[in-house]
């Protein structure tokens, strides 16, 4: 009844976790290449496209997408064990931005996208204490949630001024959202 | 950006970043450690004295001492980020190296945080 929408919806969120893959691999790239002072410390392109599936999908195909990222990106680069540490901070992390979009109207996509990055922070955090056993590395919490608030306003800046773009050149029907409203004149 | 920027995400900031910095200023312990604390899976391997100069391995992870401080300084791991970690002074202060599961914490110059073996 539905399978000529349903199929290009599948086609549609198949590019959009390729794209999540090249981010999330290109950006581990980056963070061996550049030694940084604190670690840990990354600019979370990939939530860009959770972001962008969470306004223009649904929260259930933002969980997928970012599961399977966080495998494919975990084979391709770290192996299982990174897996297991960065999927629980995705799926946190969609979580709650979903809820912000949802429930707090105030916020713009750059105060979702800040969200979704301290929250994957605490996340990681969280699973590093977990599988060290070493409640010291909770001091990072607060350190990354500083970080979080920067690299998730400058993901964000990106998702807001990218968005209707890439769903006209991905040809997806905007929802009528207020985030996407309130945006709309910043983008055109 | 006027549009794209709204007030709610500006003191949305503000508040991370003061919760962060409130944070550290209270985690931050002042003064310098001696004695570093290496874990493998949690489990204390080693203890290490910062005032003496030395390069250790502890499985696939090597570590140095210098000037009282300690640094991965080099890994089998893929991100290297235990060694992008750098240098360790500061009580409190750690790093992991979590493919290989071993993580270092600095601990103060009493070593009375937590009791790591009783002599009976």
């Amino acid at each position: 009844m539905r399978s000529n929408v349903s199929s290009r919806r599948v086609a549609t969120l198949g590019a959009l976790l390729a794209i999540s893959l090249v981010l999330s691999i290109v950006e581990s790239m980056l963070g061996a290449m550049v030694p940084l002072p604190i670690p840990g410390v990354k600019l979370g392109l990939a939530n860009i496209v959770s972001m962008f599936i969470l306004v223009y999908f649904s929260l259930p195909s933002a969980l997928v997408i970012a599961v399977l990222r966080t495998l494919l990106a975990a084979l391709l680069t770290g192996g299982l064990s990174m897996f297991l540490f960065s999927a629980p901070g995705a799926i946190l992390s969609i979580l709650l931005m979903w809820a912000a979009l949802r429930f707090v109207p105030p916020l713009s996509l750059v105060g979702v996208s800040m969200v979704g990055a301290v929250v994957h922070n605490l996340a990681q955090v969280c699973v590093a204490v977990l599988m060290t056993g070493e409640a010291n590395l909770f001091y990072y919490a607060f350190v990354l949630t500083a970080v979080g608030a920067v690299s998730g306003s400058i993901t964000g800046i990106v998702a807001a001024a990218a968005f209707s773009r890439a769903a006209g050149a991905l040809r997806i029907k905007e929802r009528a959202t207020h985030i996407l409203q309130s945006n709309q004149g910043g983008v055109r | 950006m006027k549009n794209i920027v709204k007030k709610a995400d500006i003191i949305l900031f503000i508040l991370f970043i003061a919760a962060a910095a409130a944070g550290i200023v209270l985690m931050s312990g002042a003064g310098s450690g001696s004695v570093a604390v290496v874990r493998v899976d949690g489990v204390v391997t080693r203890q290490v004295d910062l005032s003496v100069d030395q390069t250790f391995r502890v499985g696939d992870v090597q570590l140095q001492v210098h000037d009282g401080a300690i640094a991965f300084i080099a890994s089998d791991c893929p991100n290297k980020e235990c060694i992008h970690a750098g240098w360790l002074k500061t009580p409190g202060s750690s790093a992991a190296c979590l493919p290989n599961r071993v993580s270092v914490t600095v601990e103060g110059a009493g070593g009375d945080q937590e009791v790591d073996t009783v002599a009976e």
